[in-house]
């Protein structure tokens, strides 16, 4: 339906995006997470036509659009803080591409319907957007971006100029609005709890390099790159370099202090070391199988989040964060084991950051794959 | 619930325009875009200021006559004869009274104006100069000619106010526009009357500027009244002061209007009694029109604007050692 | 509050009174002249209080062309800032949003003429008139300050701040630049909308030694120009020329009543005068 095609777009020196290629289906919400400045926005601009890409291909329907006006490819875009008009009511901002070019009565008509659908009320429709509230105001702009019944939604940060509580109802807003519209949605978010809540799929973007993608839950359970592993997640993973020894011909991660680890580690001969990715919640304070192994480490803060606490700590001057029981952290002193089991790790390779083929990791995430017959 | 149509191809998009325009085309006229935005501010500006700016220039070395037909080059003749008129070299002195006296004058007194409407402004609970403001800025906006004709009647000799009231002081009250010693003041008080609101609130604006923590500060110290002005707000009042100079400079040598006016220009007297109101823009103007000797009022121009351009770079010069530049 | 305090602060409101008063006297004193009774205006004492004596009015405006000149100056003012609007918003949209090769000289261009004299260009600009055979015709009134590099500049500086989003926004909806400027631009830049009529205004309806120059038509005089002739006609009557001058000037004070703040502000933020 959307494809993109080794799109690579440089400001001067900066690569803003390089080589992105991805098939949207129809009817898919997929969502671009990524920290700022990663090349969303970019990305996004390109989709609609409002930038050109310096190398890459952008089709929609199988049709290559490139070098088309936005309002030739049929999208519809939410701007990030909405670009709502000032000087027009909710109404007029709602009709304002199609004002002109249809019958009076038609465009009146088509306002209400999409005023309906978004659940906005005709003295809403009044006002202006300095007298609407930011909900209401993002209802606006999506009737604008919807009224041309456009093949693709775009949306960038739609959510980021909203406060927290408002965020959350909003965020299930959108995704009701989707299930009901079904239109085509590409949505541009830095965060991960946006896009892991909404998505159909998403895109982790990191440095205008794709990173991953893949359903939510996949991501989650399988991050490709450690930059993913880091990234996803409320708190991401910890991911820490070790030492790698080989030893009759196996490899196997070994502590600093020299220790062994109960874990083989996959990877070619010479490996020195690899990168390792644990999830807070997979963190905790007692051993929990015959493979345990443990961290000693310092504590730097911890933070009560009640039920659970996240204590942040440093092994061996890289940071760690696990997920404990709140009574238990508050027994905690200076220093803390916390202990993982080696089918929780997640291994990268060091230089290229890419997942190595590993443990009970994958094992999981094959299972989760297979149930939901994915 | 409403739900949308099912989505349909590209094509049958309403208000989705057709791809008319080929892409060739369209990236040769886009550099261009803007010069078919620009083009008619720029044609009126080249016109009628760029134009005649250059041929000013022109005019001045040639034996011009209107129309161009018989003119012929004219070297530096027109100088010469400009050098050897009294009657310029005397409109470049009551051009320098008219501005010696105006600029200073338009200072102290719109600055002294900005310090009270400001007062005002700081016990009001409204925090604004309001009513008074108001009505000392409103002559500024108002035509030169009909506000002139009140004063022309303000300033008779015999039935204006103005003596009226001075007999009461003095036995024999000034003749105003119609005595030689006069008539200069008299378009003087007229122009500042019509001003310094102006430049009233150009000083407004600066001492807006000014944070009322320096006085404060300055106040804790023991520093107030008259020493805190001097000490506090006048200096970092200098931008204002140049600009007020220099726009009360270029706008006093090029006075016209009022001073037409006021000494009976629709009498064809203006400039008088005997000359002592002919500035530089009365005498282009006389020049011009009544004599039709266009090249030597154009010589004129253009000392005028050699010598404006002079003044500013002198007045910047001189400024830029004491103006301070936050 | 000490009694001092008090004082000073009592002084300088009568102070501030005075001064008030003093710059509103001549025009108050037009009123007074024009509105009194016949000779009144030479005679001792005289009145200072204005009278209920319209006639002076009625005598100007049946026995005049006064309709006429009134009429001149509002066509020639509302062309001029209706043209003025136009090709301002053009260039300053220009200037900020379009391709323009050589963007920083065409803005010099655009700008300068704030710079340039006006009493030193009047010569050539006659000469000017006279090939395009503007002279003696409404146009040389309006034409030549159809565009002014201060509405230029306020317009360029208002789009200069508005949200590029906007503009991304309104294409997605597929609006040219023509039809964003008109739909979005312009009537988002309502301030400076207002400022450049009010100041527009002003400038045209006050102008004086343009006609009086470029002009020898009677017919077409603006009313400031015609009060040049009012002032030999009614020579011996100052009521009348002050009647005839409070008329002229009525619009400007309205403006003015309506709009003080508006055109202080922008007179003032300008840095310009409407001397001349
Ligand atoms: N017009 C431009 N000129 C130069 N560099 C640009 C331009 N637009 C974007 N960039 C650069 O491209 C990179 C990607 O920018 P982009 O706006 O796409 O980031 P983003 O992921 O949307 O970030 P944010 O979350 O802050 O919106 C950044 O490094 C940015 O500095
Ligand atoms: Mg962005």
């Amino acid at each position: 339906m959307l494809q993109l095609d080794g799109i690579t777009k440089t400001y001067g020196h900066d690569v803003a995006l390089s080589g992105i290629g991805v098939m949207i289906e129809e009817g898919e919400f997929f969502s671009i997470v990524g920290p700022s400045g990663c090349g969303k926005s970019t990305l996004l601009r390109i989709v609609a036509g409002l930038d050109e890409p310096d190398d890459g291909t952008v089709s929609i329907d199988g049709v290559d659009v490139s070098g088309w006006e936005p309002v030739e490819r049929g999208i519809g875009m939410v701007f990030q803080n909405y670009a709502l008009f000032p000087h027009l009511t909710a109404g007029a901002n709602i009709g304002f591409g199609l004002k002109g070019r249809l019958p009076k009565e038609e465009l009146r008509r088509r306002v209400a319907e999409i005023a309906e659908l978004l659940e906005l009320d005709a003295a809403m429709l009044e006002r202006r957007p300095r007298q609407l509230s930011g909900g209401q105001r993002q209802r606006v702009a999506l009737g604008r971006a919807l009224i041309r019944r456009p093949r693709v939604l775009l949306m960038d940060e739609p959510l980021s100029s909203a406060d927290a509580p408002l965020r959350e109802r909003m965020r299930s807003e959108l995704k009701g609005f989707h299930q009901r519209a079904g239109t085509t949605t590409l949505y541009v978010t830095h965060d991960q709890r946006e896009a892991m809540s909404m998505s159909d799929r998403m895109m982790v973007l990191d440095h205008g390099r794709a990173q991953q993608v893949g359903r939510p839950i996949d991501v989650y359970r399988r991050p490709a790159t450690a930059f993913a592993a880091r990234f996803v997640g409320s708190p991401g993973m910890s991911v820490w370099p070790m030492p790698v020894r080989a030893a009759d011909g196996r490899h196997r991660l070994v502590t600093v202090d020299g220790n062994p680890w109960p874990v083989q580690v996959p990877c070619p001969a010479g490996t020195e070391g690899v990168l390792v990715g644990v999830r807070p919640e997979r963190l905790g304070l007692r051993p929990c199988s015959e493979d345990s192994a443990v961290l000693h480490c310092t504590v730097d803060t911890i933070e009560p989040q009640g039920e659970q606490a996240l204590v942040h700590a440093s092994y061996c001057g890289n940071a760690v964060v696990a997920a404990v029981e709140a009574a238990a952290a508050e027994q905690l002193g200076a220093e803390v084991d916390l202990w993982l089991s080696a089918g929780d790790l997640h291994l990268f390779a060091v230089d290229s950051g890419q997942r190595l083929a590993d443990g009970r990791g994958d094992a999981e995430a094959a299972r989760a794959g297979s149930a939901v017959g994915g | 619930m409403t739900t949308l149509d099912a989505p349909r191809p590209v094509s049958a998009l309403v208000g989705a325009e057709p791809r008319s325009v080929p892409d060739r085309l369209r990236r040769l006229v886009r550099p261009f875009a803007g010069y078919l935005f620009v083009f008619p501010a720029l044609g009126v500006l080249v016109v009628f200021y760029y134009v005649p700016a250059l041929l000013l220039f022109v005019i001045s070395f040639f034996h011009y006559h209107l129309g161009g037909a018989g003119s012929s080059f004219a070297g530096l003749d027109n100088f010469r004869v400009l050098f050897a008129q009294p009657l310029f070299w005397k409109s470049l002195v009551v051009t320098g009274y008219y501005v010696l006296v105006m600029v200073p004058a338009t200072l102290v007194i719109s600055l002294a104006l900005a310090m009270l409407v400001r007062d005002a402004a700081r016990h009001s609970k409204r925090k604004r100069g309001g009513l008074s403001q108001a009505l000392i800025f409103l002559p500024h906006v108002t035509p030169l000619v009909a506000t002139s004709l009140v004063w022309v009647y303000i300033l008779n000799p015999q039935y204006g106010v103005m003596n009226y009231v001075l007999r009461a002081f003095v036995s024999n009250p000034p003749g105003w526009l119609e005595s030689t010693g006069y008539s200069m003041p008299s378009i003087e008080i007229y122009s500042l009357w019509h001003s310094v609101g102006f430049y009233m609130v150009l000083f407004l604006a600066g001492l807006a500027s000014i944070p009322d923590r320096l006085l404060e500060a300055a106040r804790v110290e023991g520093v107030r009244g008259f020493a805190a002005f001097r000490r506090v707000v006048f200096p970092l009042l200098t931008p204002s002061v140049y600009l007020v100079t220099v726009l009360a400079t270029v706008n006093t040598m090029q006075a016209f209007s009022q001073i037409y006016t006021l000494t009976g220009g629709a009498h064809g007297e203006a400039g008088g009694p005997a000359y002592s109101t002919t500035t530089d823009a009365l005498l282009i103007y006389q020049t011009a029109f009544f004599y039709n000797h266009f090249s030597l009022a154009a010589t004129m121009s253009l000392m005028l604007f050699v010598l404006l351009v002079l003044l500013t770079v002198v007045q910047r010069w001189g400024f830029s050692k004491l103006v301070f530049y936050r | 509050m000490s009694a001092r305090r008090r004082l000073h602060r009592y002084g300088l409101g009568a102070v501030r009174a005075i001064a008030a008063a003093a710059f509103s006297f001549p025009l108050y004193w037009m009123l007074v002249t024009a509105t009194g009774p016949r000779g009144a205006a030479y005679r001792f004492p005289p009145r200072i209080l204005p009278g209920l004596d319209f006639h002076s009015f009625v005598t100007v405006i049946d026995g005049s062309n006064w309709a006429r000149y009134m009429l001149n100056s509002t066509f020639i003012t509302a062309t001029t800032i209706v043209l003025v609007l136009f090709t301002s918003a053009l260039a300053g949209w220009a200037l900020v949003a379009l391709p323009l090769g050589l963007r920083g000289a065409v803005f010099i261009v655009l700008l300068g003429t704030m710079l340039l004299p006006e009493q030193a260009l009047i010569i050539p600009q006659y000469v000017v008139n006279f090939h395009l055979h503007l002279l003696n015709t409404y146009a040389v009134m309006i034409v030549p300050f159809a565009a002014t590099s201060s509405s230029i500049f306020l317009f360029r500086q208002y789009f200069a701040t508005m949200p590029a989003e906007w503009r991304d926004a309104a294409r997605v909806e597929g609006l040219g630049n023509l039809r964003y400027l008109w739909r979005v631009a312009f009537p988002a830049a309502k301030p400076v909308v207002f400022t450049v009529i009010l100041l527009t205004f002003i400038a045209s309806w006050n102008q004086f030694q343009w006609p009086l120059i470029m002009t020898q038509n009677p017919s077409i005089a603006p009313i400031e120009l015609a009060l040049n002739q009012y002032q030999s006609a009614y020579e011996a009557s100052q009521r009348l020329i002050n009647a005839v001058s409070l008329l002229a000037l009525l619009p400007i004070v309205a403006v003015f009543a309506v709009a003080q703040r508006h055109i202080v502000g922008a007179v003032g933020g300008l840095d310009t005068g409407v001397e001349g």
